[in-house]
């Protein structure tokens, strides 16, 4: 232990060293050192180290180690993956007289009504307990469904989305995205929400008593590869700029204080 | 008190003592043993305000010694925490 509090004494300043490692020595020698002196010299040989450093020292050095800091932190945290799939719907007859402005707001409407039965508590606890997925387990443990269900809704959206042209004017899309800690629970769950806009477009169809809208997939469930949360550059990012902060900090309360400024006095002896 | 500062400052009221020495009367005193690291830290900090100064040694221990702007710091805080602890103990019995 003798030997390690000796090499952690390197930490030290060199001029400080000179001036005082002799000392140390030998109070090592008398006191004997165990973990915590080992500690104790490490801390104070880091708190005198950086006390020396100039600003444009610190800055990059607390950066990059904010940064670094952030980038690992970023792994401790439960990665979220989303899934995207894309829907089209489109009046099975299109009547060139309509307003295609009119024509569209009424596919929207239509959407609409199909979101609110898909979203219902109802038609999620379907999805929720679905054998195959077992969509929040854990939660389900301890929480009330009607919890877990407005926690799943939360991770659900549902946004239309704009088509070019001519499909413009007689076709509505929309995008259902579902984001999970499971990236393949993520892709079915969206494949069971999809599926539940079909069954409702097909019993809408069949409560109006006829061929009233096509519903397509544009676009099939995603499988995403990469989480959407943590963003490990977002991560590193506030992590660098944390690190800035406690440098500019570090800096300014140093300059007030003057206490961590070191002039060595020259010895007596 | 935990102010190495004050610590080292107090052990040296009573006369001249090398590192080792102030750490065994610091413990002895207050009940705190400082590490070298915090030792010399104080010391060091204390050097540069000349509250203390070191003493020639043909030794590598070298004694240390307060010095009268020392002595009046340590004058100046140990009578504010006087009033400190004065006023804490009163509002206790009051309490």
């Amino acid at each position: 232990m003798n030997r390690l509090a000796k090499w952690i004494m390197r930490l030290y300043p060199a001029a400080w060293r000179a001036r005082y490692g002799d000392e140390v020595d030998a109070l090592l020698a008398d006191s004997g050192s165990d973990a915590r002196v080992v500690a104790d010299l490490l801390q104070g040989g880091i708190r005198m180290r950086i006390s020396m450093w100039s600003f444009s020292k610190l800055a990059p050095t607390l950066a990059i180690a904010g940064m670094l800091a952030g980038f690992g932190g970023s792994f401790l945290v439960t990665p979220t993956y989303r899934s995207v799939a894309t829907m089209q719907i489109t009046h099975a007859k299109i009547n060139p007289a309509d307003n295609p402005a009119n024509r569209i707001a009424n596919l929207n409407e239509t959407i609409q009504q199909m979101e609110t039965t898909v979203l219902s508590h109802t038609s999620l606890s379907l999805v929720v307990t679905d054998s195959r997925l077992e969509l929040y387990s854990d939660e389900r443990k301890t929480m009330p469904m009607e919890d877990v269900i407005q926690k799943m809704k939360r991770n659900i959206r549902i946004q239309f989305v704009s088509l070019p042209g001519r499909l413009g004017r007689q076709t509505s899309a929309f995008d259902i995205s579902f984001t999970y800690p499971d990236a393949s629970k993520a892709q079915q769950t969206v494949r069971a929400l999809m599926e539940r806009f079909d069954q409702q477009n097909q019993a809408m169809q069949a409560h109006h008593g006829g061929p009233g809208e096509v519903l397509d997939v544009l676009d099939t469930a995603s499988l995403p590869k990469l989480p959407v949360f943590p963003d490990r550059r977002s991560f590193a990012v506030a992590g660098l700029l944390a690190g800035l902060t406690m440098a500019t900090i570090t800096a300014t309360i140093r300059r007030i204080s003057r206490q961590f400024t070191m002039s060595l006095p020259s010895p007596t002896a | 008190m935990s102010d190495p500062t004050l610590l080292v400052l107090a052990s040296l009221a009573e006369g001249d003592k090398h590192g080792y020495a102030m750490m065994l009367d610091i413990e002895a005193f207050a009940g705190v043993k400082l590490g070298p690291g915090t030792l010399y830290g104080a010391i060091t900090r204390l050097e540069q305000q000349d509250w203390i100064r070191p003493l020639k040694s043909a030794d590598r221990r070298r004694p240390y010694t307060i010095t009268p702007a020392g002595r009046g710091h340590l004058q100046t805080e140990l009578a504010g925490l006087q009033q400190v602890v004065k006023t804490g103990l009163a509002r206790l019995r009051h309490a």
